[in-house]
């Protein structure tokens, strides 16, 4: 009988009903969109860190791991990390970037074993051979450049084939170009010094404290395990998470008080009819329920519209960014379902007393 | 007439105040993220101001796709090259780091700090160094947040080195939060023998700025030779890209409290039926029964616009002094302020604008009758 009159009051002020429900749709539109930016920068880290299993990465000390584009390691310091204790494989790794093309990493193809944690298949091709002027490209940039096998690119005047071209990752790898180290060293024009450089220890238990032993040896660079690096960047994401949730949830936060007004209202208009439920035996809490129920209801129906609308425009960012920014991850939406429902239930619960609190013979009383 | 909404607002305690607190929170969130475009067009033009309308500034392109920018390394002796060039009276290699949360360190000898405008600060204590020494002077900032002062000693990546002078910069805020010393001194304490971050050149007259630009550009592929109306251009597309984003969060947040409004409004309107009805019937036109209806909503804005510039300004100096460590990022500019407070006004008076014709198209006789 009561979850009729849920129904049934829902129904009965058609625009009210509607407009509650869109303004707690809005709420969680923006939360999620503002969000899905967050996730869509944690998603593409997880990317990179999946490089790095069991490896342990050194960069320049004053470099965070999120700018290592910028480090620079001495050749005659990437000769000595060869020496170390436990130390089973060393990748020297040159990252650059040249305008007009975008992200190009240089790496010695025998190296390319090291990253078993990942798994990029090829669509057509194969792989570089040492010192050729060869580059391997990611799908994205060779469909926009009109590359294909055989074809030839000029980056920062240094001629290259394309030998290979990646499958479709949907990260920012879908973009760079692969090449061996002396070829990045002439795009770069960095002879003397890498980016970075991937230590394989030959135990991947001892990752830690070969990092370690590296930091005790050198002041002026920094090895991580995967696990500290791992670390570090989730610190950095659940920050961005945290913030953009809360500044998405001030319109939500809006919508809850929306709908405490209209649980008021809608609870003063049906004074008479709760008492009449009263007075036929229905418990306070039996009405309490009933009213946190309507206003929960609202909420999730206006999550669900709210998540519909969102991921409309994170289709549209990303469409018109050519990009995979943003992404709704599963935890996303489970999260903005349990925010909103949560609004629901605090926005109810004052309207929700004030209704089982009236005295039946006062409510059916009043006019 | 305004009495009549302000004891309608008044018979309903709980649901005016919940009304306003929507708007408010609104309000607040506008003025909130607007200061951080506001305060940093105000950074970007107090920071322009420390160039000449003339010089040109050299560095590489700067990338921002891995991160926030980073200032990239220069040859020095790119600087003597640019001094050959037609048209150039004075090409000086400067180092200027500029990390967010690590003091900036502006490496430049005295003999060209007429360069940047700074020549002429004043010292609250000491004064500039030798550009022999092996010292700095410090922003006022810098003295008072490190505790420090003329005589004592402060390290830099394990690099002592003596300060001289502390400085109080009027216009240029930036300048406040900044260690600077000699050139030389600044390659040896940032490890960055030979090299430079920019370059600053000053043409022998204005009119051969752009042709410098060019030359300068042809000449280094990675380069990049900015003038004055450059950099404002870009600071514009970086502040006006940050106003769309900041903005629009509020916007989409006074929507939400604009439904609010209506339902309200709408409910006031149903409540007082019988009211308007008789109010209709011994006379009121519907032009009156309008305008009560948009003083009730007039007077929720008005309290909702003061609550939520209130509000917002004290959250904005909150951050500012415990988040930004009192480096002020965002700041809440008069303009800023009367643009949250009529757009509190104009949403609220805009969305009870068919609440109040719903109002004046009640018919006496059947609400009356009712």
């Amino acid at each position: 009988m009561l979850y009729e009159m849920v129904a049934r009051e829902l129904g009965r002020n058609h625009l009210r009903s509607a407009l509650t429900i869109l303004g707690i749709g809005i709420g969680i539109f923006l939360v999620i969109t503002l969000s899905s930016f967050s996730r869509g920068i944690e998603q593409n880290i997880e990317n990179d860190l999946k490089y790095m299993s069991g490896l342990i990465t050194v960069v320049q000390k004053g470099i965070g791991f999120q700018n290592y584009m910028f480090s620079k390691i001495d050749n005659g310091v990437v000769e000595e990390l060869k020496d170390i204790a436990g130390v089973e494989e060393v990748a020297p790794v040159i990252i650059t970037r040249v305008s007009g093309f975008g992200p190009v990493m240089g790496m010695d193809p025998e190296h390319f074993d090291m990253f078993s944690g990942i798994e990029v298949g090829f669509e057509e091709g194969r792989e570089i051979e040492r010192d050729a002027y060869e580059v391997m490209l990611g799908h994205d940039i060779a469909e926009k450049l009109k590359l294909g096998i055989g074809d030839y690119i000029t980056l920062n005047g240094i001629k290259l084939e394309v030998v290979g071209i990646f499958k479709k990752t949907g990260t920012e790898d879908d973009n760079a170009a692969l090449v061996s180290l002396d070829m990045a060293r002439e795009i770069a024009d960095m002879k003397d010094e890498v980016t970075m450089v991937m230590i394989k220890p030959e135990n991947v238990e001892d990752a830690k404290s070969v990092a370690e032993e590296i930091n005790s040896m050198y002041d002026d660079i920094r090895a991580a395990s995967d696990e500290d690096v791992r670390k570090y960047a989730h610190k950095l994401t659940s920050q961005l998470n945290i913030l953009t949730f809360v500044i998405g949830g001030v319109a939500a936060f809006i919508a809850g008080i929306v709908i405490m007004n209209v649980m008021i209202m809608s609870v003063r208009e049906r004074r008479r009819e709760i008492g009449i439920i009263k007075a036929i035996g229905a418990s306070n809490m039996q009405v309490l329920g009933e009213i946190m129920i309507e206003s929960i209801i609202m909420s999730i129906i206006g999550a669900g519209i709210g998540i519909a609308m969102s991921f409309f425009a994170v289709y549209l960012i990303n469409h018109m960014l050519a990009k995979a920014i943003a992404v709704i991850t599963p935890e996303l939406l489970i999260e903005a379902v349990a925010f909103a429902s949560t609004i629901g239930l605090l926005a109810g619960i004052l309207p929700a007393r004030q209704a089982a609190r009236l005295d039946p013979v006062v409510a059916i009383r009043y006019e | 007439m305004l009495d009549i909404a302000f004891k309608n607002l008044a018979e309903h305690k709980l649901r005016t105040f919940l009304t306003v607190l929507g708007i408010a929170i609104a309000i607040t969130a506008i003025v909130a993220l607007g200061s951080i475009s506001a305060g940093m067009k105000e950074i970007v033009h107090s920071s322009l101001k420390q160039m000449g309308s003339d010089t040109i500034i050299v560095m590489k392109h700067i990338d921002i796709t891995y991160g926030p920018p980073q200032i990239r390394e220069i040859d020095e002796d790119i600087a003597n090259e640019i001094a050959g060039m037609d048209g150039v009276e004075l090409a000086v290699p400067v180092v200027r780091t500029n990390y967010l949360g690590i003091v900036p360190i502006l490496g430049i000898n005295f003999e060209d700090a007429a360069l940047f405008n700074i020549e002429d600060v004043d010292f609250k204590d000491g004064g500039w160094y030798d550009d022999e020494e092996y010292g700095c002077v410090i922003g006022k900032n810098v003295a008072e947040e490190r505790k420090l002062g003329v005589g004592d000693e402060i390290e830099i990546n394990g690099k002592k080195l003596d300060i001289v002078g502390v400085f109080e910069a009027g216009e240029i805020k930036g300048m406040n939060y900044i260690i600077a010393m000699p050139y030389t001194v600044a390659q040896d304490v940032l490890d960055m023998k030979g090299k430079a971050t920019m370059i600053i050149v000053k043409p022998t007259d204005i009119k051969y700025t752009s042709s410098i630009k060019h030359q300068i550009e042809e000449e280094y592929d990675d380069m990049q030779a900015l003038t004055t109306q450059d950099m404002l251009k870009m600071a514009s597309e970086i502040t006006s890209t940050v106003s769309i984003v900041t903005l629009g969060i509020g916007f989409v947040a006074s929507i939400v409290a604009a439904i609010g409004i209506i339902i309200t409004m709408l409910n006031s309107v149903h409540e007082r039926k019988r009211q308007i009805g008789i109010m209709k019937a011994i006379g009121a036109n519907r032009l009156w029964i309008i305008i009560e209806v948009l003083e009730e909503s007039l007077i929720v804005s008005i309290i909702a616009g003061i609550a939520g510039l209130v509000a917002g300004s004290v959250m904005v100096s909150f951050v500012n002094k415990y988040v930004l460590a009192g480096f002020n990022i965002a700041s809440v500019t008069p303009e800023l302020a009367a643009f949250a407070f009529i757009y509190s006004i104009s949403l609220a008076l805009v969305f009870s604008l068919y609440p109040a014709w719903r109002a004046s198209t009640i018919d006496p006789i059947e609400a009356i009758r009712d």
